[in-house]
């Protein structure tokens, strides 16, 4: 069991879920999630697994204490994730989703450059799909972009890799100085990590995937950004302050932001940011922390996500602006979504607590004192928009739109109870998220001046919010991002340039069952890498003839 | 108006005997922190959202409004 990849399980379960017949589906993926967790927790400290690639030895597998939690949790989510969408998935949807978890488990068990390069790629080509599975036009739409966006930070990556390998003779993923080459590999994660400017991608296709698709896309590929840029680029300073820009600029667009899944979204970008922030700090205590929110964050996240889906699974609708009332119909929803809310709050007795404690005392102990206190206004607009006005604007005041809600499949009840579960499991006893960290971790987060601390914080917001909360009254509106650059700066220079950023027609989409009769599905991930490839090669050529 | 002024202020109030009791640096600081940074981020962000930072639903391109968006939102 030891040499047993916890990735070869997952993509096993996904070719298995394609052969099974649809019924099978929740099962399969249920048990492929649970063998990977074995499998992840059966790893020896300390265990690789080579291969022999060209002349090279690719590292495929590589056990310490950074990969373990990132992988112990993505298999964890993989679970839940598996119970949520046990009747609400379909059979491509499905394979796709253990197929990205399969590919976020193979990244961070990867032990060199080139192999997290082909797990990076396998998890674009089979997440894209998770966005496609809607099965909209806006869908369709979203996921060209979030392609077009993840091809340009594949071409970086592999660039990056290549003209590394060149420069150094080395695969090794491993910390690494900002130079040339490193620099394009930066960019490649900053770009999967939803970094600013890189970040509109994020908030522009994950909500517009499937309920169960988006609690996927949530866990796997911003976490992966944030383990690669905790093994590569540790103690970089420039990533504080880009976290912390995240974190601001994510919380801002999220107060503001009138669909309840859009609003989590652009939570994931702040949420990352202080992840971001921590590894730039670059001290054992910190990259614990930001280990730590990781951790915490794919289960509240999930958990969150869960609820906001499982309103739009009940009623149809995610916009704040066509919702309100449903806390009779939907106390169950609004209680789990709550624990969500209140963990991404950092409120005690909550997973978030002990991990953004954790990773805002590093921080701070580390001189970077501004950089904290910008991060605590960042955490004010957490529990605002995400405790506070969310629920407030879905469960309770007047319903804006007559929306009647269906009863919710046991099992997706079921998963946001057991995600529920984990989250206060965590924050009553945080030795279950600190024992898994990189290093030993000897902090207590539950001392009466950071516990006072905390409170007055959350006490003073929900007096705020109180006061202000006619401001934050929901209208029918949408967010400008950085995407404005591709979606309408074009239209601006052009009527050429304006397709580019123009709704297509239905025909042209490339919907699941459409890729699928037209024998497409084998044929995107090859489009995705050869044009990775060929990108890439262009930067590496274009920096080879550079005096 | 009277009444909200004075709940704030008792609230206010409190936070530095609690903060006095504990030992904190410096009293009623995360109380003001938190108002003012709520007051910041809703106020600066209304204001930012006027300048351009947002738009009425449905007026971006790709924004289109596609009835099975309705229909599939349940799968």
């Amino acid at each position: 069991m030891a040499d047993l990849h916890p990735a070869l399980l997952l993509l096993g379960g996904a070719i298995a879920v394609l052969a099974l017949p649809r019924r099978w589906g929740g099962p399969v993926m249920v048990v492929s999630g649970l063998l990977a967790l074995a499998a992840v927790l059966a790893l020896d400290e300390g265990a690789t697994t080579t291969l022999g690639f060209y002349g090279y030895e690719l590292t495929v597998l590589r056990v310490d204490g950074l990969s373990v939690p990132f992988a112990t949790v993505f298999a964890a989510i993989t679970v839940l994730a598996g119970l949520y969408g046990w009747s609400s998935m379909a059979r491509l949807e499905r394979a796709a989703a253990l197929a990205t978890a399969g590919a976020g488990v193979g990244v961070v068990l990867a032990g060199d450059l080139l192999t997290v390069f082909f797990f990076w790629e396998l998890k674009v080509t089979t997440s894209v799909l998770l966005v496609f599975a809607r099965r909209s036009s806006r869908a369709a739409a979203a996921g060209r972009r979030y392609l077009g966006a993840h091809l340009v930070g594949g071409a970086s990556l592999l660039a990056g890799v290549l003209w590394h390998l060149a420069d150094t003779g080395s695969l090794a993923f491993d910390p690494m100085d900002l130079g040339g080459a490193t620099s394009l590999i930066l960019v490649g994660f900053l770009l999967s990590a939803a970094a600013i400017p890189l970040n509109a991608w994020l908030p522009d296709a994950y909500p517009e995937s499937t309920v169960a698709g988006t609690v996927v896309l949530s866990a796997f590929t911003t976490k992966s950004a944030v383990y690669a840029l905790a093994r590569g680029f540790p103690g970089l300073e420039l990533l504080v302050w880009i976290g912390v820009a995240m974190a601001l600029v994510g919380v801002v667009y999220a107060i503001l932001e009138d669909d309840i899944r859009r609003l989590l979204g652009f939570h994931i970008v702040s949420q990352v940011g202080f992840m971001v922030a921590a590894i730039g700090v670059g001290t054992a205590a910190s990259i614990n922390g930001a280990t730590a929110h990781a951790y915490a964050h794919v289960l509240y996240k999930g958990l969150l996500l869960m609820g906001a889906g499982a309103v739009l699974h009940a009623t149809g609708r995610s916009r704040a602006s066509e919702l309100g009332g449903l806390a009779p119909v939907q106390r169950t929803t609004f209680v789990l979504y709550l624990v969500g809310a209140l963990s991404i709050s950092g409120l005690p007795l909550f997973s978030g607590f002990p991990a953004k404690e954790l990773s805002m005392a590093a921080i701070g102990d580390a001189g970077y004192g501004t950089a904290q206190w910008l991060l605590k206004l960042a955490s004010v607009g957490t529990f605002l928009s995400v405790a506070l006005k969310l629920p407030a604007v879905t469960w309770f005041g007047p319903a804006r739109s007559p929306v009647r809600a269906s009863r919710l499949p046991a099992t997706m009840v079921v998963a946001m109870g057991l995600a529920a579960a984990a989250n206060i499991a965590m924050g009553l006893a945080p030795d279950l998220l600190y024992g898994q960290m990189p290093t030993e971790v000897s902090f207590d987060p539950y001392t009466t001046a950071k516990v006072v601390e905390i409170l007055q914080l959350l006490a003073f917001t929900g007096i705020g919010f109180v006061l202000l909360r006619s401001r934050l009254a929901p209208k029918a509106v949408t967010s400008v991002d950085t995407d404005w650059v591709y979606r309408e700066l074009p239209a601006r220079l052009g009527p050429q340039l304006a397709r580019l950023g123009a709704e297509r027609p239905r025909p042209a989409l490339p919907t699941l069952p459409s890729l699928l009769r037209a024998g497409g599905a084998p044929v995107a991930p090859g489009w995705v890498l050869g044009s990775v490839v060929i990108l890439a090669m262009v930067v590496v050529l274009g920096a080879s003839v550079m005096p | 108006m009277i009444r909200t002024v004075a709940a704030v202020a008792v609230a206010l109030v409190v936070s530095v005997v609690v903060d006095l009791a504990t030992g904190a640096a410096v009293p009623g600081r995360m109380a003001l922190f938190s108002l003012s940074a709520v007051a910041l981020l809703v106020l600066g962000g209304k204001r930012l959202a006027a300048a351009g930072l947002q738009r009425p639903a449905g007026t971006r391109p790709g924004e289109l409004g596609d009835p099975a968006d309705e229909v599939t939102a349940h799968g």
